[in-house]
């Protein structure tokens, strides 16, 4: 018993070990980690609940004084694609009160509630924001989602 | 011990994830002391790191025949309105291209301070407003400008033409001149682009008169920026110092920097925030920030950006004119340029700060005659002009700021 007792603590010691590996690995560097790639991007949803949003850089690290691009993923809250949205893409530095040094914006839809925004540069490390509004003509449903990106 | 290879493994995962070991520089001095990520960092700023960047709109960057060509242009004050005025009237070489005034001065004194050329063509925008996207666009500017060289194409073709030299010299680059002999057609008028009646004549002229002359006047722009790329950054002390610290030489890194340059340059990526804008090996983001400098005495409101932006779209010479020679003409950066006020209004580019020491005065209109004041500027900034600025509080005391100043004395090239 004694000897079943000495392997659990040690069993949990090295899962405390792998743990805070892992969480040392996904919280290092860049803060925009959690954007590199779709399927570990942050999801959020948007401000009224209408929609779930899923954003992430396309280019990792994501890059300051360069312009790239990012992928957007919109679905409704029950989980449908959302199809030819009208997007729009706002945003800044609310600590300087200033926007983007470019005029970013979504001129790919790649099927699947996916698009491509273009033309996102950010001129500073700091604290960004990006603001995305989301309208739908057809069904009357517009909404906005705002993502924290450090970099 | 029947435990020990589990406790191993335990051992092995804790190193397995622990950070990579920090250089270590903790025998030395406090202020000589840097993790590995400061490091990493300071290697972004060394000049080894300087890209070189290649402009696919000027085919003739890197043909020594105009570079040399180029050279000549450049000194040459008979490209002027009065024939007095050339480049290197307000970039000249023993002042670091720059030409120790607070603003320019050409036929008549302009609102801006002369930027030096050194290192210009790793820069994305040109002038301190960013109103042109190429260093060859940028060198068609001041030589039409009515307050700078003050004459127009139609002349400085004519003086190549006529030049049996630059001529030859020409041609050898570009191949054989127009025949612009016509002197109808092709007039002689020492004037400024503003002058009526060279105004009237340019319109009356026929489309393709008008594409030879701007031809001309473009090839001998590029060639201007062939020369013009040819003058880098050199070796400064603090790319030594970086350079030891990289490979571990500390010793060699304490002996090219004293205490108070490295606690200046902890200062620039840290407390004094100047890193934030002051990055890459130029020391520029090549981006554009509005710090609140205010107007130099007896000048008006500098709309900087506002205007470049709304000048670069307009340009003839931008990314999207046809004497743009990339294969692929991108574009991006005027597809996705941004005009919203609060972005633009009054942001200037932020200047490079390698060999600082030798540009002054400072600011884009020079309101600052010493490296000391513009510290001072970000210490303690004057009431804002504008309501959106990119300055941090920084509180720097009176060594910190003597400590950054002298970091800043460090980036001069080694001679």
């Amino acid at each position: 018993m004694k000897k079943m007792k000495s392997l659990t603590f040690l069993f949990a010691m090295a899962c405390v070990v792998l743990s805070a590996c892992a969480s040392q690995s996904k919280h290092s560097g860049n803060t925009g980690l959690a954007f590199s790639n779709l399927e570990n991007a942050v999801i959020q949803t948007s401000d009224e609940g209408k929609y779930r949003v899923k954003l992430f850089s396309n280019t990792f690290p994501i890059p300051t004084n360069k312009i790239h691009s990012w992928t957007l993923q919109v679905e409704t809250s029950d989980g449908k694609p959302v199809e030819d949205a009208m997007i729009r893409i706002h945003g800044g530095m609310p600590q300087h009160k200033h926007g983007f040094p470019t005029t970013a914006r979504v001129e790919k839809y790649l099927g699947e509630g996916r698009y491509t925004i273009d033309g996102v540069k950010f001129s500073m490390p700091g604290s960004w924001q990006m603001r995305i509004n989301i309208k739908e003509e057809q069904k009357l449903r517009r909404d906005r989602v705002v993502f924290k990106i450090d970099l | 011990m029947q435990y020990a290879p589990i406790i191993t493994a335990i051992l092995i995962l804790f190193l397995g994830c622990s950070p990579l070991p920090e250089r270590s520089s903790v025998s030395l001095p406090l202020e000589h002391q840097w993790t590995a990520a400061q490091i990493d960092l300071l290697s972004s700023l060394s000049i080894n790191a300087l890209p070189g960047s290649k402009d696919e709109s000027n085919r003739f960057v890197g043909n020594q025949s105009a570079i040399d060509f180029g050279r000549k242009l450049f000194f040459d004050p008979r490209f002027s309105q009065n024939e007095t005025i050339s480049c290197s009237s307000c970039h000249q070489v023993d002042k670091h291209f720059t030409d120790g005034r607070a603003t320019a001065k050409g036929l008549v004194e302009t609102s801006r301070n002369a930027p030096t050329i050194v290192g210009a063509s790793e820069h994305t925008w040109f002038f301190h407003d960013g109103r042109s996207d190429s260093l060859w666009s940028q060198a068609t500017g001041p030589l039409e400008n009515p307050l700078e060289h003050g004459g127009n194409r139609i002349q400085y073709a004519l003086i190549v033409f006529n030049d049996n030299s630059l001529r030859k010299q020409y041609e050898e680059i570009f191949g054989l001149m127009p025949d612009i002999s016509d002197n109808v057609r092709f007039p002689l008028m020492r004037v400024s682009v503003d002058d009526a009646a060279y105004k009237k004549h340019w319109k009356a002229m026929s489309l393709q008169d008008r594409v030879s002359i701007t031809q001309i006047f473009v090839n001998m722009a590029k060639s201007i920026a062939a020369y013009e790329t040819t003058l880098q950054p050199t070796t400064s002390r603090f790319d030594q110092y970086v350079n030891s610290l990289v490979k571990g030489e500390f010793d060699k890194a304490v002996s090219v920097y004293s205490s108070d340059e490295a606690a200046g340059l902890k200062l620039f990526i840290g407390k004094a925030n100047c890193f934030i804008c002051h990055n890459s090996p130029l020391f520029s983001d090549r981006e554009f920030h509005n710090v609140n400098t205010p107007p130099r005495k007896g000048f008006d409101f500098d709309w900087g950006r506002y205007s470049g932006a709304q000048q670069v779209l307009k340009s003839e010479f931008n990314c999207r004119s046809e004497y743009n020679d990339a294969a692929n003409k991108n574009c991006e950066e005027l597809t996705y340029i941004t005009t919203e006020k609060d972005e633009t209004i009054g942001s200037m580019k932020t200047p490079g700060l390698r060999d600082v020491s030798k540009t002054g005065p400072y600011m884009h209109a020079g309101q600052y005659k010493t490296l000391a004041e513009v510290i001072e500027h970000y210490n303690d900034p004057p009431p804002l002009t504008y309501r959106v600025t990119d300055l941090f509080d920084i509180d720097l005391s009176k060594k910190e700021a003597e400590q950054l100043e002298k970091f800043l004395l460090s980036l001069d090239s080694i001679k």
